[in-house]
């Protein structure tokens, strides 16, 4: 494996996060000596070159079937079973351990192994395919899908300070995580996706191109992913010594460390996208997997630009808000190449159990908040999944109609411009509270998948530039954010501030309330009323000539929501009195907006009367335009 | 115990929450919007991260990051509980966890089974405990009990469910089976765990009363999966109600009103249950006299008062688990559970439209 810097020539610099004028300054500039040694690196792919957007129409909801752990005999039942309730893709995670016969030769075409078997199935099905090449592509499979030479390969393990090996659970022993930085781990894992990828390409002139390929681990939330507790693995840190985390201490040490753990796994990502493209398949049908939640990864950050990203909705557990939050926080970072949420149905053995009623409903505040691309874990799987949507046999489980409703409705859902006010909370501060952890060693993606936000998880004192500490940043976007959901005012936290000079964002030294106010003023015509205050999220998107308010009740009250004004329809009903909302349902209302010409007058915010005016005022992002299949 | 080879199947997510959370309530599966309305309730564990005299962070089970900012020591942990709304703390000093973590680093190994992970996991807890950088409340068990030595759990597995033999859990919800667990165990672990959708392609239609249907279920597993070393058949409820009370001769009278059916019951079992009435006297006796503070279930006096009943198992059995583990595992799941949030299931959850 050749250094980055050997085949490139040039030193990398991390993509610089775009920044509006009076917004935060401080802006984290990685240079040359803030990489890895050039013996830690894998080759870069050129950053000129970026990958088309991962969009496609229709949206891919698809269900994971996990075939070698089936009878081959009702792999046709399993598909048709869940194409009838509604999916449109079928999501196949190739298992490196299953398919390892010996050291680097693999088998892709035996029994219930056939790839090409389960792909034909699929297609006569008519289905869309999406394919994860992990290395870790599911968390179902023993061993983190690795097979247990390279598990046992000292050689391969991520260490900790005392250079001993980083045990993660896979019930019912533990196993060590592999080191990313690892050399040895390194050639392994390259060697099996070249391997998965050659083996996807060849099936690709019969078959047709497979719709997305998924490379990456994840995106079930790792539990060790500590910056300083992990890793070091001699290729990881060659002679840095050991960081303590600094709390509220000098930050330098711990940015770099944060930046240093970055950079590994974004050349280890792209390592094996490239690895993957080399070998036949198209980098504009690859999206990377990131563990955890994005909002505590500087590596989804810098990734978004240049992938589409595959990211887990949290579980239901983790509330409405948390959900909501993540979802449109995601969606935000991803806009340019798009987002590949995976939903749940049911859990690993190692998950706390959920209900079928829960995982549809926490799929349904993520559809409602943008998620628009996903797949159902687990569609079918024979083994070590408790609660798919099918049953081993193929038979639907007694929440599998509830999945059929939900496909269902999402054709009601909008696509377009969102309308909304927005929070920033850019790299810099994900950084910086990765640095400034005080929960470590607990997993970070993990925490943040159950809601906790960047911010609580940091000391409080952190600085994040000159007179702005952590916690008053934290505390200004919480009160700005509680402010404006009780005021029913879309909102969401973005990484990244449109560069759009009308966007409603908070400024960096505005108060919070003053800023709820404003967006208030400025998007009023996309405000419903909600009773009780509070007691719904709202989303505004505007679509050819229509505006819509999707409104998701995230409480057990029953609400009523009342619409902005006049000329708005409820499933092409006119609302004429306020509608009830059931606790955790949503809804969807419809404003028909007349054709008129532009005027000139600024200043007039987005209404029904006024529909052409919208952008004058209020923020509006576009949805990626979609490429057909 | 289970193993990377053990075929697990069967359940759905109703049955496998059910069953999960029978014993581990705090487990128990939320819908979204009712995460509000949760985190004005009282329970949930209080997760403290603290140094020296400063707390970290605060982070509660329902309610997230709480607002907390003095530790107040290990002593006044109940108050620290009671002033978040919680039932459990855990509280680390900061390092703790890393060292928690070297310290599993050296001692685990691959191909340690579940028994001696646990163990190992157990006692390196202990130590942290021990040296004042981890604590928990409440405290059921004396720190000064010993953890039982591998050999000891394996040859207790070896008692509970012998080579080749099979044990089964069925729990019913009126006419249906609820939720149910099927395990074999072939040499040194469980080769299936099966739940109901497995079970009931075993067994076929049953009637719909568990006091009858225990003896199809039962032909049925012996003649697909092998000896049936043990059967358990009630209500889910009945069930959930005994893993949480404190009254002793609780499971003894469950059995002999036939309220919970054991079939086959084996030798030891049977003996325990007989002792269960002698021990429920003893217990009434120690309950008046001491009454039923939590760490007094495992004092000494109660020991002495048991002895009887200790007689007649250990005649018959040469097994105690209270003798082997140095506490009662049952009533220190019963103490938990009536300490934990409710499960929030209901016999008829809204999982069908």
């Amino acid at each position: 494996m050749r250094p980055c810097c050997e085949r490139s020539g040039r030193t990398h610099r991390s993509p610089r996060v775009p920044i509006c004028p009076g917004e935060m300054t401080h802006q984290p500039d990685v240079t040359a000596n803030d990489m890895p040694s050039p013996t830690s690196c894998l080759p870069l792919s050129s950053r000129n070159t970026l990958a088309s957007p991962a969009v496609l129409s229709p949206p891919l909801h698809a269900a994971m079937v996990r075939f070698p752990t089936l009878e081959r005999a009702r792999w046709n039942t399993v598909i048709a079973a869940l194409a009838d309730l509604g999916f449109n893709a079928i999501d196949l995670p190739l298992v490196w351990r299953e398919h390892e016969r010996a050291p680097g030769v693999f088998d892709f075409t035996e029994g219930v192994l056939s790839l090409e078997a389960m792909v034909a199935t699929v297609r006569a099905a008519g289905l869309r395919l999406v394919v994860r090449l992990g290395p870790m592509a599911t968390d179902d499979a023993p061993g983190l899908c690795i097979p247990e030479r390279v598990l046992r390969d000292r050689a391969c393990q991520a260490r900790t300070r005392r250079q001993n090996p980083v045990w993660v659970p896979d019930p019912p022993r533990v196993v060590p995580l592999p080191s990313i930085a690892s050399h040895a781990y390194q050639h392994e894992a390259l060697q099996w996706i070249s391997a998965a990828a050659a083996a996807l390409a060849r099936l690709e002139p019969t078959y047709g191109p497979v719709d997305r390929v998924i490379v990456g681990d994840g995106p079930h939330a790792l539990l060790r992913d500590d910056p300083y507790e992990i890793d070091h693995h001699p290729d990881a840190r060659g002679t840095l010594a050991p960081v303590d985390p600094p709390h509220d201490g000098p930050q330098e040490q711990g940015r770099n460390e944060v930046q240093r753990e970055t950079n590994q796994r974004i050349a280890y990502l792209e390592a094996l996208v490239d690895s993957a493209v080399r070998h036949g398949l198209s980098r504009d049908r690859i999206m990377v997997a990131i563990a955890g939640a994005a909002t505590l990864s500087p590596a989804a950050h810098r990734l978004a630009d240049k992938y589409g990203l595959v990211l887990a909705v949290p579980p239901p557990v983790a509330g409405s808000l948390a959900i909501w939050r993540l979802v449109r926080h995601a969606v935000a970072l991803t806009e340019s190449r798009g987002a590949h949420f995976d939903v749940w149905s049911g859990g690993a053995l190692h998950c706390p159990p959920a209900r079928g009623s829960h995982t549809v409903a926490a799929a349904r505040v993520a559809l409602a908040a943008g998620a628009r691309d996903f797949t159902v874990r687990m569609g079918c799987a024979g083994n070590r999944w408790m609660g798919a949507v099918l049953s081993e046999t193929g038979i639907p489980r007694p929440h599998a109609p509830l999945w059929r409703e939900l496909l269902a409705w999402t054709k009601t859902l909008p696509e377009g411009e969102e309308l909304t006010a927005e929070l920033v909370e850019h790299l810099a501060v994900v950084e910086a509270a990765r640095a400034a952890t005080v929960v470590h060693p607990l997993p970070l993606g993990l925490l943040g998948l159950l809601g906790l936000t960047p911010g609580q998880l940091a000391a409080h004192n952190t600085p994040i530039e000159p007179g702005l500490t952590m916690a008053a940043h934290e505390s200004a976007l919480a009160s700005a954010e509680r402010a404006l959901i009780a005021a029913a005012v879309p909102v969401r936290r973005v990484a990244v501030r449109s560069p759009s000079r009308r966007a409603v964002a908070m400024a960096p030294d505005e108060d919070p309330l003053a800023f709820a106010a404003r967006a208030a003023r400025s998007l009023r015509n996309v405000i419903p009323t909600v009773q009780p205050p509070g007691a719904a999220l709202v989303r505004a998107v505007r679509q050819r000539g229509r505006v819509h308010l999707v409104v998701l009740s995230q409480t057990t009250e029953t609400a009523t929501v009342s619409p902005p004004g006049h000329g708005w329809t409820l499933k092409d009903s006119p609302v004429t009195e306020p509608v009830s909302l059931d606790p955790g349902m949503a809804l969807v209302l419809t404003h028909e907006q007349p054709r008129r010409r532009v005027r000139k007058t600024s200043g007039q915010d987005y209404g029904a009367s006024s529909a052409e005016h919208s952008t004058s005022s209020t923020h509006t992002t576009k949805t990626p335009r979609r490429k057909r299949q | 115990m289970i193993s990377v080879d053990t075929q697990i199947r069967g359940f759905d997510a109703r049955s496998w929450h059910r069953l999960v959370t029978l014993v581990a309530p705090g487990l128990a599966s939320r819908a979204p919007h009712e995460f509000a309305a949760r985190a004005t309730e009282e329970g949930g564990t209080l997760l403290v991260l603290y140094h020296q005299t400063r707390i970290l962070r605060a982070i509660h089970t329902h309610r997230g990051v709480v607002d907390a900012a003095v530790w107040p020591g290990p002593e006044n942990m109940e108050a620290l509980a009671r002033a978040h709304g919680a039932r459990f703390v855990l509280a680390a000093e900061a390092g703790a966890l890393e060292e928690l973590y070297e310290r599993l680093g050296g001692r685990l190994r691959i191909d340690d089974d579940a028994i001696t992970l646990s163990l190992v996991t157990l006692g390196a807890l202990r130590e942290l405990h021990d040296e004042g950088e981890l604590h928990f409340w409440p405290r059921w068990i004396d720190q000064r009990i010993p953890l039982p030595t591998p050999a000891v759990l394996h040859r207790m597995f070896d008692f509970l469910l012998p080579d080749g033999q099979c044990a089964v859990i069925t729990l019913f919800d009126r006419a249906e089976i609820d939720t149910a667990l099927l395990i074999r165990r072939r040499g040194e672990a469980l080769d299936r765990v099966y739940g109901p959708e497995v079970l009931k392609d075993i067994v076929g239609p049953l009637g719909g009363d568990f006091r009858r249907d225990y003896r199809i279920i039962r032909t049925a597993i012996e003649r697909t999966m092998g000896p049936l070393a043990l059967g358990l058949f009630a209500e889910t409820a009945t069930i959930h109600s005994l893993l949480r009370t404190d009254r002793p001769g609780a499971w003894a009278e469950a059995i002999a009103l036939r309220d919970v059916v054991i079939d086959p019951m084996p030798l030891w079992l049977a003996a325990a249950a007989s002792a269960g009435v002698v021990r429920a006297a003893a217990n009434r006796s120690r309950g008046l006299i001491t009454g039923l503070g939590l760490l007094g279930a495992l004092s000494p006096t109660m020991r002495r008062l048991r002895e009887m009943a200790d007689a007649v198992t250990d005649a018959v059995t040469g097994f105690d688990f209270e003798r082997v583990l140095g506490f009662d595992p049952l009533r220190v799941l019963a103490q938990i559970l009536r300490r934990s949030s409710p499960s929030g299931s209901q016999p008829r959850d809204h999982d069908t439209p």
